[in-house]
């Protein structure tokens, strides 16, 4: 949280609004709607983790504010400018990372990005970016020749090559192993560093909790939660706690809680929103009659286990 | 950055890509050559009519302006038609577009690059026309200018129908077939090979309702007989309505992803 902070705080200031600004966003397939209002703000520095299912609209939003796609209404400002008529002006200043995309596989790594170098009015040197994605030791030889991960990260070179302000990336692991992963996240780490603004698409929760500042969720063309991973996390769920019932006690002997009481045979179960106050009744309770709460375990859900139930909820109401 | 030296850079690593991965020109410009080596042998001492009762011209220098149009067409329709759908399916064409570079320096990268091609192509077979049989060149500055405009019309003309080609293309696998059904049959059709002043009269108005054969035609006017540009005057006239139709197609139909 420290870090997020002193690097928004670094992050350039002085343009006014966020840098993605999208109200009501509709869009329309002929007769379907597959985005019913979307609402999403991505200030200046930060990044935020854009999650949802296949189908949920997420590449349809994304493409959207990228200019790939034309709204059927509502409000969108990317960098300040409309991204359906932002033109080569907004592409000066964006970069965007899609999944899965060739090559000319005949070019050196040095040469894709100079020539994509090229098309900018102000690029980021080419041997800066090199080193940025870590391709120094292949930035001589064709992209024929490189593997999977170094085309991947070819790909995020080509989008920072122009030194954009904002990058679109678009899940960035699907497929990988954890290594490959691991790089990957080390790679949109370091574009965090540099102070860029980040909308990062992605299926996994572990993800946008690792790399993003907020997090926001889509599902059947809604966003149905927003926030900090620990906002959502608070706002969603409940602390379980967990103990075997002491072997001179009955479920009634149990203080007061402000939490749910279930048990099971000896097991007992509290599910609480105020965790501190319970244990400290549960533990007061137990020290008073000099025994212990065997086996007890404190947990939080995870952010993965929201993120399917807020999915799975919508997605059957849907 | 300036456009231009936008499109010039572009065509420069096309060339170079191109380079590189020298077996993929095979079709583009050792196919004809081969072919104007071959059947120019074998037919060394043949004679043609271009028109019914017209004069009788030699097979080869019949022959050499039809394998330059034949590498025409397969550099700029068929082999520009699979590059485009192959950067269509993998995404090559979707990231493009999210750059700067506008669409039109895009497309001149990937004309000019084919027509410094086309231009080497052209003295590879001319000169080895001239050398091995003889082949008589324009015989003026009117006539070469006249043969030049009439290559470069057609390339463009070839360029324009390609690019809008590519919507009937579904996807990059059936492009090599779909181009093929194309060009193989509207060669023999359009003369390239063979006079086609003997086809019935219903199949060479079909053949002359395609670019290849006044592209064929202009071509050989100005080659054989030195004719210049107000005598071919039906031969430009067809190209630039199909270059029109070409683009106003191109413009309207192309598509920059694949289909979903």
């Amino acid at each position: 949280m420290l870090r997020t902070e002193a690097r928004r705080a670094a992050a350039p200031s002085g343009r006014g609004g966020a840098a993605i600004e999208a109200r009501g966003l509709v869009m329309r397939y002929g007769d379907r709607e597959v985005l019913h209002g979307i609402d999403l703000v991505v200030p200046h520095g930060m990044v935020l983790g854009f999650l949802g299912p296949n189908g949920a609209g997420k590449t349809t939003t994304v493409e959207i504010l990228e200019g790939y796609r034309r709204r059927s209404a509502g409000h969108a400002s990317v960098l300040g400018m409309d991204p359906a008529s932002g033109g080569r002006e907004l592409r000066e200043r964006i970069g965007i990372v899609l999944q899965e995309t060739g090559h000319n596989p005949d070019l050196t790594v040095r040469e894709t990005l100079r020539r994509f170098a090229g098309y900018y009015r102000r690029p980021r040197p080419v041997d800066d970016v090199v080193g940025l994605v870590g391709l120094r030791v292949s930035a001589d030889r064709r992209v024929r020749a490189l593997s999977g991960g170094q085309r991947q990260r070819l790909d995020v070179g080509l989008a920072l090559v122009g030194d954009p302000e904002l990058v679109f990336r678009d899940e960035p692991t699907t497929g990988f192993d954890p290594a490959a992963r691991r790089q990957a996240w080390k790679v949109i780490g370091g574009l965090r560093e540099l102070g860029k603004t980040i909308l990062l698409t992605t299926h996994y929760m572990d993800e946008a909790q690792a790399l993003a500042d907020r997090v926001a969720i889509i599902q059947a063309g809604r966003i149905v939660a927003e926030g900090t991973p620990a906002e959502l996390a608070a706002a969603q769920q409940v602390t379980e706690v967990r103990f075997t019932l002491p072997a001179d006690a009955v479920a009634g002997d149990l203080p007061r809680v402000s939490g749910a009481v279930a048990t099971r045979g000896r097991d007992v179960e509290v599910a609480t929103k105020d965790p501190t106050r319970d244990l400290l009744a549960l533990a007061g309770w137990a020290a008073n009659r000099g025994v212990g709460l065997d086996g007890l375990t404190v947990t939080r859900p995870s952010l993965e286990d929201i993120y399917l139930n807020l999915t799975s909820e919508t997605g059957e109401a849907a | 950055m300036n456009p231009l030296v936008l499109a010039a850079r572009e065509s420069g690593n096309l060339l170079r890509s191109l380079w590189r991965n020298r077996s993929g020109a095979f079709f583009t410009i050792l196919l004809p050559v081969t072919f104007l080596v071959l059947f120019g042998s074998i037919n060394r001492n043949g004679t043609v009519q271009l028109v019914p009762h017209g004069p009788q011209i030699s097979y080869t220098t019949f022959f050499t302006p039809g394998m330059l149009g034949m590498a025409i067409m397969a550099s700029t329709f068929t082999s520009l038609v699979i590059v485009l759908t192959v950067m269509r399916d993998n995404g090559q064409l979707k990231r493009l577009r999210g750059t700067p570079l506008p669409p039109w320096a895009f497309f001149t990268g990937q004309v000019v690059s084919r027509l410094v091609l086309i231009a080497a192509e052209a003295v590879l077979v001319l000169g080895l026309g001239r050398l091995l049989f003889h082949v008589s060149l324009p015989p003026s500055a009117t006539a070469w200018a006249t043969f030049a405009l009439v290559a470069l019309l057609g390339a463009a003309t070839f360029t324009a129908v390609g690019v809008a080609y590519t919507r009937l293309v579904a996807n990059a696998d059936s492009a090599p077939a779909l181009t093929q059904a194309a060009f193989l049959p509207l060669l023999f059709l359009s003369g390239a090979w063979f006079p086609i002043s003997g086809l019935p009269h219903w199949l060479s108005s079909l053949a002359n309702a395609f670019p290849l054969a006044p592209m064929l035609d202009g071509m050989r006017q100005a080659l054989i007989f030195g004719h210049g540009p107000g005598a071919i005057w039906p031969d430009v006239r067809n190209l630039l309505v199909w270059l029109a139709v070409g683009l106003l197609v191109a413009l309207r139909t192309f598509r920059w992803e694949r289909a979903t």
